[in-house]
């Protein structure tokens, strides 16, 4: 690996961590919802949804973390809890040209969830957005139907060419 | 003359300070994580998007 990648995870390691900090302290302590970065104890915990039989997806989150994470320094990640339970975890990067900031890889988890994780996810997005200067949030990949509607439901625009949807940070802050 | 010169430095002092990210955080949160958490919608169980396959021309097409 060389020096300037070594900077570079070290920098934007930093900007990770202080946007799930802020978003942390703005959520109320009521959702018992836990904003973590992704570790062995998370990587671990997702073990489980492999044996889920209503799970629509058969993601190595241990490998595809490692691997994903090597190939792209601004990475955003997060691990979402809910009363010490893993519900989500999920994966992204900047556009290439840097106005947006992709959501590549998220997946709730299959089990039985007592909150929705999507909204939780585009906030913690949304700060790492803009730390970033990023101008919008993309959603790529929707893997059904249901799931595409649903994020329309959040008021994310569909566009069918690049099989993604889009929200503008505007849209989502005051 | 002046005090439009200093009324228009401060507009753009004012335009050039950037949102802390806790502002931001505490503004998404109730723009919209706290609305869409307690909306009817109802989130589909599987909920996934995306994958770990990359391919970096199509990601590059994509992101046009």
């Amino acid at each position: 690996m060389i020096a300037t990648h070594i900077d570079a995870e070290r920098r934007y390691h930093e900007i990770r961590k202080s946007a799930l900090r802020a978003i942390s302290g703005q959520v109320s302590s009521s959702l018992c919802l836990g904003f973590k970065l992704i570790d062995e104890k998370a990587l671990a915990a997702s073990k489980s949804w492999e044996f889920s039989s209503v799970r629509l997806v058969d993601w190595d989150w241990s490998d595809g973390y490692k691997y994903f994470k090597f190939r792209h320094p601004k990475w955003f990640e997060l691990a979402l809890w809910h009363k010490n339970k893993l519900v989500s975890l999920s994966l992204g990067r900047p556009t290439y040209s840097g106005t947006g900031l992709r959501l590549d890889v998220i997946e709730g988890s299959p089990e039985e969830r007592e909150i929705k994780v999507f909204p939780a996810v585009i906030a913690a997005m949304a700060v790492y957005a803009s730390a970033l200067g990023a101008k919008e949030i993309r959603v790529m990949k929707p893997i059904n139907k249901a799931v595409r509607d649903y994020y329309s439901t959040q008021g994310f625009t569909f566009v069918a060419k690049g099989d993604y949807l889009y929200k503008k940070l505007s849209g989502l802050t005051l | 003359m002046n005090d439009k010169k200093v009324s228009s430095i401060q507009k753009h002092r004012k335009k050039k300070k950037p949102p802390s990210l806790d502002d931001v955080a505490r503004s998404v949160v109730k723009t919209h994580m706290e609305p869409m958490m307690s909306n009817s919608d109802e989130e589909p169980r599987g909920l996934a998007s995306g994958g770990f396959e990359l391919d970096d021309e199509k990601e590059k097409n994509d992101d046009k």
